[in-house]
């Protein structure tokens, strides 16, 4: 009898390591969005300049939506890819800037010194960050020309994701 | 009436036997409890249409203020988990990211909104994952049923195999036969009296003590 119980102990427990063994596997990278294959959340933010932005300026081509701030490395590593890339799709993708948790002068010092890839749109009580479900810096949204999000990356982008990610976009 | 070896046998084993069920129950209750969290956290999914909850329609509660929107704030606040923390609610957590999704909470409640359109709007953003109690219906049941069936069971085990051990027991000294049963206990009483006999050994007594 104790046997048959410590076996259906055993039975019990082993869904249980597959679960385990199915989390441990994937990437944690990757955080799955309910907003994928949604439209994107309506936003009404000003950049640097106080110039004002919503989501209907970057409907009718695709948009790629980057939170990030100065205080965030991967933000750092990854600025002289949206610049470059910014440049190469220069006419066919709007990209966008919104900043979290930082200060317009810091974000002001670093764009001067690194290059602009977008407008920086200041997120006063992080209502846009809840709004696309962010978790933390850098993030970013790619969106079709209607505003549907089709892709969120967490953690810094490289020159080909953008351009396996935006070549079905444009 | 002295009982029989066997019985006395049987006895010391029940103790354990019971610590035994029990520690398989326990087993048995914490697989199955997480394994229903297991697959509550794998189904944390969207319900559907919920991309344009941010949408919320009219607010459907009663707008408050003072001192019942700072209780009720606090209240919805510790059913939302902190995005970018380990498993606190935003009510505990002092993190950029909890304090604006407070306020959020706040400038909803005192907008009106009901708890549940506050939950829904986090919802949309970040999937059940961003709620503490997920909700009880659906495949999610199995978390609050689960337990409770296990334990059920365990508690059954446990009354069936306490019933058979005294139901064995009982029928151990029924067949017993009694010149054996007068055996054992003419043994067991040998062994006592040769205890007392020894505790009574004279001893000497040194003078003075």
């Amino acid at each position: 009898m104790n046997r048959k119980i410590l076996l259906a102990g055993l039975l019990v427990i082993a869904p249980l390591l597959v679960f385990l063994g199915i989390g441990l596997s994937k990437n944690p990278m990757q955080i799955d969005s309910p907003l994928i294959g949604k439209p994107a959340p309506e936003f009404d933010l000003e950049d640097l300049d106080g110039q004002p932005w919503n989501l209907e300026r970057l409907q009718g081509r695709p948009a790629v939506i980057n939170f990030w701030a100065t205080w965030c490395q991967p933000c750092i590593w990854e600025h002289p890819i949206l610049v470059d890339a910014s440049r190469r799709y220069r006419d066919q993708v709007q990209f966008v800037g919104v900043i979290l948790h930082d200060e317009p002068d810091r974000i002001r010092a670093m764009v001067a010194q690194r290059g602009v890839w977008g407008p920086s749109l200041i997120d006063p009580g992080s209502t846009a960050a809840i709004a696309y479900g962010v978790y933390g810096a850098p993030e970013t949204y790619f969106l079709d020309k209607d505003g549907i999000i089709v892709h969120k990356q967490v953690g810094p982008v490289t020159p080909e994701l953008l351009d396996e990610l935006l070549a079905p976009l444009l | 009436m002295m009982p029989s070896a066997k019985k006395l046998q049987n006895m010391r084993r029940l103790p354990g036997l019971v610590v035994a069920r029990l520690l398989s129950i326990a087993l048995l209750s914490m697989g199955l409890s997480l394994m229903g969290a297991g697959l509550t956290t794998a189904q944390s999914q969207p319900p559907p249409g919920s991309g344009d909850a941010f949408v919320l329609g009219l607010p459907e509660g009663t707008p408050l203020s003072g001192r019942l929107l700072d209780e009720r704030t606090e209240e919805v606040s510790r059913d939302i988990r902190c995005p970018v923390c380990q498993g606190l609610a935003v009510a505990d957590s002092f993190s950029d990211t909890a304090v604006a999704m407070k306020a959020e909470v706040k400038q909803m409640l005192a907008e009106g909104y009901s708890d549940e359109q506050v939950f829904a709007y986090f919802e949309a953003s970040y999937g059940e994952f961003i709620r503490l109690n997920p909700t009880a219906e659906g495949f999610n049941m199995v978390v609050w049923i689960a337990p409770v069936i296990v334990l059920l069971i365990g508690f059954s085990i446990v009354a069936l195999r306490l019933r058979s051990a005294s139901k064995a027991a009982r029928a151990d000294d029924a067949d017993t036969s009694e010149p054996l049963r007068e055996q054992v206990e003419e043994d067991d009483l040998a062994d006592y009296l040769d205890r007392v006999r020894k505790d009574l050994k004279p001893t000497k007594l040194e003078p003075g003590t």
